[in-house]
Formats: C-alpha cells, structure tokens, sequence
C-alpha cells in the first residue's frame, strides 16, 4: 500500500468514527443504508465489472440474507453469527443459482437471474414463515459484549466494521490470481478456455462470492431496518447496485461505492420530493450511459484527455459498462469480421 | 374448458408483446427492455380514451387501435432520440438504455396516472360469457384470442410475402450486407421498430380489460414477454407463439388445479426450458453466447 | 510420464458435421512427435474445423482425437489445454484491456493453477519471474507495458504464441501463423517456430496458406480437400503430385 494510499485510509478511519459526532444521531440511519449500498453495490461489481457476469437478480441473496437475520433475530442470535450465517445463506443461494444457469449466458442468463429473484419475491410473500407479504418486523440486533445496539451510534460501527471487512474481501479477489484469471474471462472466454480455465467454474464461483457479500450487506440491512419484507426481494432491488455501478464506474475499485454514495442520497432527495422517483433515476441513468458512459470517477480521465487532445495509449480506450460484459458481438463501429477460411464451424464466434 | 380459454387469451395477450419484442430483437439486435413499458402505455392510453366507460365493440376496437398507434408514435420518437445510439453498441448496453427507458415511462406513468390501480371494462356486447361445453367462457376473450391469431398470420404474411418482409430478413440475418445491397436500413429500423411497438401498445391496450391497472404491468409483462422470447428461441415468432400459449396454459391449468403454486408458473416453465436447452425451443443459438 | 509418446496427435475416423454440411470425413491424421506438421488445402477444405476439433472447440460426430498417446475425444477445450494442447488462433486472440505482461501473467498463473486463488494476491507476485522470462524469450520484453490491443498483428501473435508456450504444451496448433504479415515479420516467424522445434520437444501441428512458410518448416504435410484427406507425406514428394497442384487449380479456376 502506498503511503498516500495509507494516509487516505487512516484519515477516512477517523472520519467515520467521529462521523455520528458530526452529523447527530438522527441523520445515522440514511448513512447506514448508504454504507450497506456501498457492499452490495460492490459485490455486485465482482460480477459486471470483473467478471463480464450480468446478473440482475442479485436481490435475491441480499433478500436471502436479510430474512436470514430476521429469523435467527428473534432467537437472539448473537449479532456476528447471524451476519456470517447470512453471508452463508446468501453464498449458498447464489450457488445453486449458478447451477441452474450452469449453461446459461448473455441475455438467457440474465433472465434466468431475474427470474430467479422473482420467484424468491413471490415464494417470501406466499410462504408465512416469512411473514408472507408484511415480511418480519422487530429485528432488532441483541447486546453482544455489553454494546446496545439499539443505540444509533454503535449501530453505525457495526455497519462501517463489518462493510469494511467485506470491502477488504473484495478488494483481495480483485487482486488475487483469480480477480485476474475472472478479467480475462470477462476479455475473451474463448482465449481464457483454451489457456486451461474453465470458464464456467470461475463464473460459479464469482457468482457464489458475490452471493456472499449481497447476503452479508442484506443481514446488515436487516439489523438497521429492523424491518424485512419481500420488497427487499423486488426487481428495484436488484437495479439499483446496477445503476451505482454505471454511475459511479465499474472500472475502479471504488466506482460502485462513488455510486452507491451518489445514489443514496440522490434517491433520499427525491423521495423528498416527488412520488415518482423512477422517472428522474431513468433519466440519471441514460444520461450516464449516453454522456459519461465509464462513470463518475472517470470525469479526472475525461476531462486530461480532453485538455490534452490525445488518443489515450492503447486504442479504442477504457471501457463502459455495456461493452465489457464479454458479450459483445463486435466492438462499436465495426462490421461484422469475415469468418476465417470460410468455415461454418466459425460461425458466431467473434 | 375455462382452463384453455383464460389461458389461450392469456398466452394471446403474452404472445402480442412478446411478438413485438422478438421482431426487434431479430432485426434490430436490440435487447428492448422498455417494451413492457410500451405494453403498459398502450393500456394507460386506452384507458384514457375510454374514461372507464363501456363502449360498443365497434369503438372499443377503434380506439384500441387508435392508443396502439400513439403509442407507435411515442415508440418511434424514442427510436429517433435513444436507440439509434444503441445500434452499434453491444447488447448488453441497448439492455441497459433501454431499462432506463422503462424506469423513465414507469415514472411518467406514475405520476400522470398515479399509482392507484384503474380498470377499464370490457366493451358491451363482449361483457358477459358464452356457454361452451358447459364451462362459462368470457366474450372478450374471443377477442383477444382473435387479435391473436390475426397478428401471427399477419406477421407471417408480412415477414414471408411483403418486400417490407424481405427487407427486415436481410437485415436481420446481416445489415452491413444489407445495407450494400441498397436497403435503407434505417428505415426499416423504424418500421420494424414501429410494428412492434404497435404490437406492445395492441397488447396493452387489449388487456387493459383483463387486469387491474398500475404502472408496475410494465414489469410483469417485461419479464414474461422477455421469458417466453427466450423460451421460444431467438429469433423465431413461432416458437414465441407456442412459448406464449404454454405459459398461459400452464398458468391457467395451476389457477385451477393448483392455485398456490399459479404464480410460479413462469418460473418452472424457465427451468423446464432453459436449463435443458438454453437456446430455447426452436432456436439455434443463445443471444450473447460466447462459451 | 516423462518419455514422449511416439505420436503426439492421433486423429482417426473423425467425421463432422455442420447442419447438412460435412466438413470433415472420416478424417485420419498422425502427427509425429517432436516434428512440425503442415496441414494443407484450399479454402472450405476443413482445416480450420480439423484445428478446431483437436483443440476441443469442436466434439467429432464420429471417430477419437488422441493426444500424447491418450483418448481427448470427450474432453472440453480447457481439459485438452491441461492434456498438452495449446491453440494459437488465426487472428490471434489476446486480453485486448491487458498489458502483455498482465497477458502472460494469466497464462502463468492458469498453469500453475494458482489461479483459484481468490483471497491473496501472492501468486500473482510470484508469477513474475516465469512472465518475464517468457517474455524475454519471445522477444516482448521492452512491449511487457504495452496494451495489447495496441500491439500490431505481428506481435499479437507472438504474444499469443508466448502464452501458448508458458503452458508447456505438448502439441501447438498454430492456424495460419503468418496470415496478414510483412514479409520481414513472416520471416522472423518462421526462424522463431524454426527454433523452438528445434530447441525443444515440442511437436507443432500447422495449417498455412503461404507454401514457403510450409516448405521452409514442415517435415510433413498432410492436403486435405473438401474434408478428405487427400494424402499425406514429405514435403517434396507431396508438391509434385499431380492430384495435389489439381485441387489447387481447380479451386482457383
């Protein structure tokens, strides 16, 4: 880690700590679904910007995890054992649908994901043992070595300690073998195959982790809302990472923490403001994706290459959210390629 | 009986989206998220010609077609100002512009019409039901059914017969080439773009008699349109028919025989599906496939 | 096994299908090992299907793929990389977003199957070593920070036949390696495949199109036309052969 790098960090350690200090009591609950949108928006990004997987059901672990919670709660499970059964769960969960999508991919797979995520909606409204359509209300985290966390305070240091333990996670597969290994599958799988990877099994297993930190930010959420009801299974759930992502940059590490930060507040002002709140998040989000298509945190890159009026070393440039997903048919402004020596087995293959 | 009538009208009224969706998907290689919300203006727009009232059928049909033109119209102005970005770029980003859509046209609708479910009845003469083998069939179903069929054969018509036809199959199977060979290919981009969300708009404003009216159709029908596409196979209006009219038999068959498990129905026909054969039914290959 | 099979890709009985079309038919093919091996033939004669087919993109409808002496047939393309198969494609095939040297670094670490490895980044540091030395033998050294997207044909191949190499392959399939080169970067292709023969034990299996490449490289050729195998042989036995410089004419004429 870099001086600097050390510097930052020690300096954002102290500005949380002080943080309820600062803004009072009353403010901390939007900032602790903030910082929970922070980790699911980047175990979301595991998927879209490392591994070219995109999921738009990840709901469905975050909802798994948050009832997960909810349940052992009322058996007053002490509070870091239910958060690591709910990263568990949501693990589990996102195996199994990785199974289920084994063969799966491009659009078909993102379907299935969907799909799969309202089924988990519809069986949590039907089913009573999840309290059916009102959900599992009084969750509330049980004293753990003399710390009370009905006070806010201590709430938002649960928050912030068990986020950074997840962010830290994510931040080490990124840097692993296999966060690199998973950005050349996302490059090209049919390369990544024949240099022995097997592609599917990489993708279950990014899929698992990010099933793990979906479920753990929904156990976190669970203790915070100290409500969980099958909305936290619906189909908004499962946009809303995405679109931090897109706005905040998945090329960067901290992009969908940028955007879940962004959002959050964005989406706390409209609902301030406006029965709609759609409407204004679909307009943000084409805006993004027509003007600033690599995110918020690439303004510094835009702006530099603007000034300077240079091709950036390296081609065509970084990416977007649309074109790195491994699925492209062509790269933007091409024709479709000859197929090499004419042969029909080559058909479809970029 | 009731079993084949609600679910051949509900796999009608699932097959008229999802029509509209596969012709752009195959010609355009768009992934048209926003269709639903199309499907959902389509009923807000007839809704709002009809007031709630129950008119005669020949003013129902009428103004039906006339919300599916508007909405056709409202299609082809957001063809004009965002998909014809979306063109070139690769599939995954036309899905995502296009779902901002939908979130924009949820949102609009929502606060145009409110959230508040509003219904709209049947025209009369259609209201009540016909006796058929001893089971009490609704009227409009017949209808519906009817603009079913008449969209399958006429879309195939159109497709096999018209030059109109044979220019969306050449652009579909390779616009560059197409484009050599002298089609305009923007131009039937808008005209297919245009039939199909004629299609959405038709089918919006044909179910409007048949739910309960919020915004959030939009979503329902996205994702069973988008289902029985994939189900059916990329590409293939038929498979899609057939997709579509399984899905509302099945629905209808668990309503009656099985009602808790109803609303799964969309779900096991996926897994039945797709796991086994991720291509679909009659299709050949998946839609972003890579390995 | 340390002792080299005596032939390193036995292809017998393959017959593939495409739709109605049959690309390959009863398709039969010995490479022995150690020796550069030409596949040859016009266009549609099913070479990029045979490569395809040994490389495991492709399952024979009939007939077995061995390599190395064991049955690969059923095996998916990343089991027959671990078999001792390494595939160069004919417009190659590289991490575009990646530097060359983070391009090697994913071969490295997939064949020492550190790979899997999600919760430290040690092998990657580790990996440095083996990717220079990689690089430096293909002669990528000073383009190691270079994005391979920019990189021109010429090196691209090169990068991809250095990952290919960093595997350890028993067998490389290269399709046409020097398709779109200079005459000046053929040229070092050819020395450069020249001198791996002849510095190791690896067995190379290629398809050209350039006849001075295959003359210059090969101890055998094998022609194929229309799927079949027309024959196989010695480089300057085949050249002569009147049924040989036929389908060649035939196919232009």
């Amino acid at each position: 880690m870099t001086r600097r790098g050390a510097a930052g960090l020690a300096a954002l350690a102290v500005l949380l700590i002080a943080w309820p200090t600062l803004i009072g009591n009353g403010q901390l609950f939007f900032w602790d679904t903030a910082v929970i949108a922070v980790l699911f928006a980047t175990s979301v990004n595991l998927l879209f910007g490392s591994a070219g997987i995109p999921s738009f059901g990840q709901a469905a672990f975050y909802g798994v995890g948050a009832y997960a919670v909810a349940k052992v709660a009322a058996h007053s499970w002490p509070v870091p054992a239910a958060l690591v059964l709910a990263l568990v769960v949501g693990g589990v969960v996102a195996f199994v649908t990785s199974l289920i999508t084994w063969r799966a991919t491009g659009l078909t797979f993102a379907m299935l994901t969907l799909a799969i995520a309202q089924a988990l909606y519809t069986l949590a409204e039907k089913l009573s043992w999840l309290g059916g359509y009102n959900g599992i209300p009084g969750v509330s985290a049980p004293n753990l070595w003399g710390i009370n966390f009905s006070d806010a305070t201590s709430l938002w240091y649960l928050n912030v300690v068990w986020v950074a333990l997840g962010l830290l996670a994510f931040w080490r597969i990124r840097r692993s073998p296999f966060g690199h290994t998973l950005n050349a599958v996302r490059q090209d799988p049919v390369r990544a195959a024949f240099l022995g990877v097997n592609v599917r099994a990489y993708r279950a297993v990014a899929f698992t982790l990010a099933g793990c930190g979906a479920g753990l930010a929904g156990g976190l959420f669970a203790y915070s809302n100290q409500i969980v009801s099958p909305d936290n299974l619906y189909w908004t759930e499962s946009a809303t990472p995405i679109i931090m992502l897109l706005l905040g940059g998945i090329n960067y590490f901290w992009g969908p923490a940028v955007g879940a930060l962004l959002l959050s507040a964005l989406l706390n002002y409209l609902n301030q403001v406006t029965t709609s709140y759609l409407l204004y998040i679909g307009i943000l989000m084409l805006v993004v994706l027509l003007v600033l298509p690599e995110g918020v945190l690439s303004i510094p890159t835009v702006v530099r290459d603007f000034r300077h009026r240079r091709h950036r070393r390296g081609g065509p440039g970084r990416r977007s959210l649309g074109s790195v997903m491994g699925l492209a048919h062509a790269p933007p402004d091409t024709t479709p390629a000859p197929l090499p020596g004419g042969e029909p087995g080559m058909a479809g293959r970029p | 009986m009731i079993i084949l009538a609600t679910g051949l009208t509900d796999g009608m009224l699932i097959f008229l989206v999802a029509s509209g969706l596969t012709l752009v998907l195959g010609v355009m290689r768009v992934v048209n998220f926003s269709h639903g919300g199309f499907f959902m203006i389509g009923a807000y727009l007839a809704y709002e010609l009809m007031r709630g009232h129950v008119q005669p059928v020949w003013l129902f049909v009428l103004l039906v077609l006339a919300a599916s033109a508007a909405t056709a119209a409202i299609g082809l102005v957001s063809e004009r100002i965002l998909f014809r970005r979306l063109y070139r770029l690769p599939e995954v980003t036309s899905l995502l512009g296009t779902y901002a859509l939908l979130l924009i046209l949820e949102g609009a609708a929502q606060l145009i019409w409110g959230r508040n479910p509003v219904t709209q009845p049947e025209p009369s003469g259609l209201v009540h039901a016909f006796s058929i083998a001893g089971a009490q069939v609704p009227r409009y179903d017949i209808l519906v059914v009817a603009a079913g069929v008449l969209t399958a054969v006429g879309l195939q018509v159109l497709i096999k017969g018209t030059e109109l036809g044979r220019q969306l199959t050449a652009v579909a199977e390779d616009r560059y080439m197409a484009g050599l060979l002298g089609v305009n290919v923007n131009w039937v981009f808008a005209a297919t773009f245009a039939i199909g969300i004629f299609l959405a708009g038709l089918g919006g404003a044909l179910a409007g008699p048949t739910l309960s009216m919020v915004p959030d159709i939009a979503v329902t029908f996205i994702l069973q349109a988008f289902a029985v596409v994939i189900i059916g196979g990329f590409g293939s209006i038929i498979g899609s028919l057939i997709a579509a009219l399984a899905l509302g038999l099945l629905h209808a068959f668990l309503v009656n025989k099985a009602p808790s498990l109803a609303d799964f129905s969309l779900y096991m026909l996926m897994a039945a599906v797709l796991v086994v054969r991720p291509q679909g039914l009659l299709g050949s290959r998946q839609l972003g496939e890579n390995l | 096994m340390n002792v080299p099979a005596p032939t390193a890709v036995e292809v017998r009985h393959v017959v593939k299908r495409f739709g109605g079309n049959i690309a390959l038919d009863d398709v039969e093919l010995t490479v022995t090992a150690g020796q550069v091996h030409a596949v040859i033939g016009p266009n549609g004669a099913g070479k990029s299907t045979l490569f395809a087919t040994i490389a495991g993109e492709h399952r024979p409808d009939r007939g077995t793929v061995h390599v190395a002496g064991r049955d690969v047939t059923r095996l998916s393309a990343h089991r027959r990389v671990k078999a001792g198969v390494a595939r160069a494609f004919q417009v190659a095939r590289v991490f575009g977003e990646m530097t060359v040297e983070e391009n090697v670094t994913v071969a490295v670490v997939a064949a020492h199957n550190t790979s899997r490895v999600f919760w430290r980044a040690a092998g990657l540091r580790r990996a440095h070593e083996p990717v220079i030395a990689a690089l430096e033998q293909m002669g990528l050294a000073d383009l190691r920070s270079r994005q391979a997207q920019a990189l021109s044909q010429g090196d691209r191949k090169r990068l991809e036949i250095a990952m290919a190499l960093v595997l350890e392959p028993k067998i490389l399939l290269l399709d046409e390696p020097t398709a779109g080169m200079s005459p000046e970067e053929t040229a070092s292709t050819v020395a450069l495949v020249h001198d791996l023969w002849a510095s190791t034990e690896l067995t190379v299996l290629l398809t050209e199109h350039d006849m001075q490449v295959v003359f210059d490289l090969a101890q055998q050729l094998t022609v194929l036309d229309r799927g079949h195998v027309l024959c196989t042989g010695d480089p300057a036995t085949i050249r002569e052969r009147q049924d040989v410089k036929d389908i060649y004419l035939g196919a232009a004429g």
